[in-house]
């Protein structure tokens, strides 16, 4: 069972990064391209998912929405990673004090939905796609911190890091030596289900208009068009949800199969 | 009582860094308000008379303090955009729809949760189950907005049973009520429970399944209750710590959700106000929106926390310590 999910996840997520570098070099259609004649065209031989408003190619545009998702992902999931897991490892290398003001801001920041950082930094920046891979990556770093924080402190309490500081190393190489590495496969778990909620979280701003700005595709702002033509088109609603969904149920998968098979004692029931 | 000082203290604390971060954030980051509300092609003459009436020329710190005097008179300025309209009163009028929105999507994301969550616990590892299993990891991955869009697709366009979107208002003399004003929050509260369900289902069923473990219930299930009995009448109490926990983070959840499903429902609440105040650059409807929405996160982290020193006094003296 939990094979199968693995399994599922790595083929899920490997065709959504093959179809974002895909789109990079080639799309059915130039992505942006308008042609009236096509307007609200059906799914068909020459564009198999359609057309909008303007003619553009569903297809096309989907595969670009693809690279959107992609790249906010990967740069917020990073920022989150990286700064949540230097946080969290500072706590546990100092505890006392430094450790009590990351954990309370933590269970702070852990408190604030991503929407009202993105609201406050589009306010104040005018939105975009760095709104949203700026507010999703800072709202990561709390529940990196905290997981790496646990984590850390308990191989802290190991025999074997105990005989590494009574031999004089100092807490930073141990933290980067021994600390660090174990943590590997906690860190590639929690990055993979950050993945997952952050393509929501992109979906949801550049929905809002507040992440990806027109004419860059994205799954989110597809949504928002077909919204305004419910009515009339209601196929363009379809494709981008089915996209989002499949992604992250990818990636949830992949996530739960890689903990599973990382660290089969955490098994999830 | 010493718990709920202190527990209130650390409020008023995180509420203030709430603010400070708020306006520092909506003042120092580039771009100057005056500038932004009148576009690029403006005069500096304009520009600097804009400021001026703005309390622009002032230092931060005043207009700062100001704010929150403001603030504790429940007077938080005028809207830029909406023809000087008292901030105050537009928020409490959106917040009017976006609240028992979002109240009522707990409601129902609760009452699922734990009906599902029970269910899945007591047929574990059948394959009732393993449906309930894949049924909370597909509304982990749908987006509610777009879910929402597809019951709007179904119950609107298709079989016209219900508007498409839109409210009526709290009002009954301007043709609202209170029984037309649920009726419009509904699909929009479905569409947010049903992903918000899955999540608290998944915990549900993992909490019911270490109570089913304990002693206590095998002397339940020994004086003959059934496996779901004992679950529902002795399991649940005993998970409510961990579901109260996360419950408390998933109605702030709920309220950011509420803010984007407004824009698929067309309900005037506060995501549609925030939203146009973006795009209007309408700088003080946001940050007073702002401050409201982090005030309400806030209280109720605050309300779980004291919940949780109720329900379970051993919190309370172990935080203490």
């Amino acid at each position: 069972m939990s094979r199968l999910r693995l399994a599922a996840g790595l083929v899920i997520t490997g065709l959504m990064l093959a179809v974002a570098l895909l789109s990079l070099v080639w799309t059915p259609f130039p992505p942006d391209a308008i042609d009236m004649t096509q307007r609200l065209a059906g799914p068909g031989s020459t564009h198999w998912l359609g057309c909008d408003h303007l003619g553009r190619d569903t297809l096309s545009r989907l595969m670009v929405g693809a690279r959107s998702a992609w790249l906010v992902g990967l740069v917020a999931v990073g920022l989150g990673l990286i700064g949540g897991t230097a946080l969290g490892l500072l706590a546990a290398a100092t505890r006392g004090a430094v450790e009590t003001v990351i954990l309370r801001a933590s269970d702070l920041g852990f408190a604030f939905p991503a929407l009202l950082l993105a609201i406050v930094l589009a306010a104040a920046l005018g939105p975009g796609m760095l709104i949203a891979i700026a507010a999703i990556g800072l709202h990561a770093i709390p529940s990196f911190a905290r997981l790496v924080n646990g984590s850390a402190k308990s191989w802290w309490a190991r025999d074997f890091v105990q005989a590494s500081r009574a031999a004089g190393q100092s807490r930073w190489a141990i933290t980067l030596t021994h600390i660090l590495p174990q943590l590997m496969p906690l860190l590639i778990v929690q990055g993979t289900t950050q993945f997952a909620l952050a393509i929501l979280a992109e979906a949801g701003l550049s929905y809002l208009g507040l992440g990806t700005q027109p004419p860059q595709a994205s799954w989110g702002r597809l949504l928002a068009e077909a919204q305004t033509l419910m009515f009339e088109a209601p196929q363009l609603a379809m494709a981008p949800g089915i996209a989002i969904t499949v992604a992250v149920l990818g990636l949830n998968l992949l996530g739960d199969g890689l903990r599973d098979w990382l660290d089969p004692k955490e098994q999830a029931r | 009582m010493a718990y709920l000082t202190k527990r209130l203290g650390l409020l008023l604390l995180t509420l203030g860094a709430a603010s400070a971060l708020i306006f520092a954030a909506l003042d120092w980051l580039p771009g100057n308000a005056a500038q932004l509300a009148l576009g690029p092609e403006a005069t500096p003459e304009a520009v600097a008379e804009r400021e001026r009436q703005l309390g622009l020329d002032q230092p931060a710190w005043t207009r700062y303090a100001a704010w929150l005097q403001g603030l504790a008179k429940g007077d938080m300025g005028e809207s830029s955009a909406y023809e000087g309209a008292p901030v105050a009163d537009l928020l409490m009028e959106r917040l009017a729809v976006t609240l028992p929105l979002s109240l009522l999507a707990m409601a129902l994301t609760v009452a699922l949760a734990l009906a599902a969550g029970w269910w899945a616990a007591s047929q574990h590892g059948r394959w009732q189950d393993q449906v309930v299993m894949f049924m909370t990891q597909l509304g982990l991955a749908v987006p509610s907005f777009w879910l929402g869009m597809l019951l709007v697709l179904l119950f609107a366009v298709k079989w016209q049973w219900v508007a498409a979107g839109g409210f009526p208002g709290w009002d009954e003399d301007l043709g609202g009520g209170l029984w037309p004003g649920l009726k419009a929050l509904v699909l929009p509260a479905i569409s947010l429970a049903l992903v918000q369900a899955a999540i608290l289902a998944r915990i549900a069923r993992s909490a019911l399944l270490d109570v089913a473990r304990e002693d206590f219930m095998r002397t339940a299930r020994a004086k003959g209750l059934s496996r779901r009995a004992a679950l529902w009448r002795h399991g649940l109490r005993h998970a409510a710590i961990p579901l109260l926990t996360l419950g408390g983070l998933q109605f702030t959840n709920l309220l950011a959700g509420a803010i984007v499903i407004e824009n698929v429902f067309t309900l005037p609440g506060l995501g549609q106000l925030l939203a146009k105040a973006i795009a209007n650059r309408d700088l003080v409807v946001v940050r007073n929106g702002v401050m409201l929405l982090s005030a309400l996160v806030l209280l109720i982290n605050f309300a779980v926390d004291v919940l949780h020193g109720w329900i379970d006094p051993r919190l309370r003296t172990r935080r203490e310590a």
